[in-house]
């Protein structure tokens, strides 16, 4: 195997990532009202499928251009003489052009960006979930509810924190300004978000983030952040009986954060308007289970009838492939 | 120096001891807070030195001279020095990692919280709905 093979290959994958995203993130955005219509699940699981599809389907496609070589260098033979025809692209001789500065030095950028990008992420989601333990440690748990702890601060803060083990946190200004009913809500959403996963979920989504097209990967993931607290919204709702009192506690807590000025800034929230989230509880909006039921069976379907396709004309597919990138 | 801000991390073991210890009673010379101390382990007087110096240093103690030895006493209540830690940690997760990605799930924004009329458009809304019984 070849330096220059191994560029070639990487530089396949980010560029057909890119590519694929590029194609299901302009048919999320066009799709976005549909997808609203059918619920939040829904839209949840499309942003899902646009962030991990790419990546996903780029490494076949990759895998379907190695299979070949790789076959042949494990048979011992060199599969290179059956590409007389055209230039080729292979584990063993890689391709010309990836030799090239441009292809070094763009491999180099965008790996460097990836592993920064990464360890960002991480370190970030490391301190937060040291956090999340130090509010254990430093707050009072409710006897009631499992994994939440009332801290002594006078800011209306309600949040979520650390993606192994979470920690819901209420701080003791938010917990006086709400009515019995309400308290339940925020516990209610906040161990919604606990009970779906949402952030480790949301963990992994940014770094699949990373193999998406520029500015799409942003769109998916601020709509995920959007369709992850109406979920929550949605069951707090359903475990408390009344959509109004989910929307009241949304308005009192808004409503004492812009008066204390309670710190702002990387939430889920953020991505989602707390007039969206009012009209959306109040409106009844469907959950989305059928939506996302329907979209799963088209993607499946999609997947299905193009892993069938490059089985059964997987070395055709396999000389186009090579004639286009070798 | 350092300032009380950058000392409001969580502190070492040796030195959360000796400020529960100085909460308990203040204030203390460094051979009364030995003295307290020993009782868990064998400490020598100079590490307890060291350690009083070093959360003065932080801002964390006052102290002044007391004949030839300094007397400490906490510069903040444990409530307040809770208080603090608590919002300069709760603070750098919501602004510092901004330029990552959301590490925190909260329930409302504070960001998205400025429009105090569209607030009340809501809450009638929501009254409305509560008058209809749903």
């Amino acid at each position: 195997m070849t330096a220059s093979s191994l560029i070639a290959f990487a530089l396949v994958f980010l560029a057909s990532s890119a590519l694929i995203s590029l194609l299901l993130g302009v048919g999320l955005r066009y799709g976005e009202r549909r997808l609203r219509a059918l619920g939040a699940r829904a839209e949840q699981r499309a942003a899902t499928l646009t962030l991990v599809g790419p990546p996903v389907l780029a490494l076949m496609l990759v895998g379907l251009l190695a299979a070949e070589s790789a076959t042949s260098l494990l048979a011992g033979t060199d599969h290179c003489e059956a590409h007389s025809h055209h230039l080729h692209l292979c584990l063993v001789h890689g391709a010309a052009w990836a030799t090239r500065p441009w292809a070094v030095a763009l491999l180099a950028v965008v790996a460097c960006f990836v592993a920064v990008r990464f360890l960002q992420i991480l370190w970030a989601h490391v301190d937060a979930q040291r956090a999340a333990w130090h509010f254990r440690r430093m707050g009072e748990s409710f006897p009631e509810a499992n994994r939440c702890v009332s801290l002594p601060l006078d800011e209306p803060l309600v949040f979520t924190a650390g993606a192994v083990s979470p920690t819901v946190v209420i701080s003791r200004g938010a917990w006086e300004r709400l009515n019995s009913n309400e308290r339940r809500a925020v516990i209610e959403h906040e161990l919604a978000h606990v009970a779906n996963g949402d952030l480790w979920r949301r963990a992994l989504l940014a770094i699949f983030a990373c193999f998406a097209a520029p500015g799409l990967a942003s769109f998916a993931l601020r709509l995920w952040d959007r369709s992850a607290e109406r979920i929550c919204d949605r069951k707090a709702a359903d475990a408390v009986g009344r959509p109004t009192i989910v929307a009241g506690a949304i308005v009192a807590l808004a409503r004492c954060m812009s008066r204390t000025g309670a710190p702002a800034g990387a939430v889920f929230a953020a991505a989602c308007s707390i007039t969206d989230r009012v009209h959306s509880l109040l409106n009844a909006e469907p959950d989305g289970a059928r939506g996302t039921a329907q979209l799963s069976r088209w993607f499946l379907g999609l997947g299905s009838g193009l892993a069938l396709a490059c089985a059964a004309f997987s070395e055709q597919i396999h000389h186009l492939l090579e004639t286009i990138l070798g | 120096m350092w300032t009380l801000d950058q000392s409001a991390k969580v502190l070492g073991t040796l030195e959360e001891k000796v400020m529960d210890a100085l909460w308990k009673r203040s204030p203390m010379a460094v051979r009364d807070v030995c003295k307290l101390l020993r009782g868990d382990h064998e400490l020598a007087y100079t590490t307890v030195m060291t350690t009083l110096d070093r959360l003065f240093k932080k801002g964390l103690l006052l102290r002044h001279k007391d004949g030839i030895a300094f007397v400490y006493e906490p510069a903040l209540s444990k409530d307040e020095y809770r208080c603090r830690v608590l919002q300069r940690t709760i603070s750098d997760l919501m602004t510092k990692k901004a330029d990552a990605d959301p590490v925190l799930a909260a329930f409302v924004d504070a960001a998205a919280t400025v429009d105090e009329a569209n607030l009340d458009r809501l809450a009638d809304l929501i009254a409305e709905r509560r008058r209809h019984g749903k």
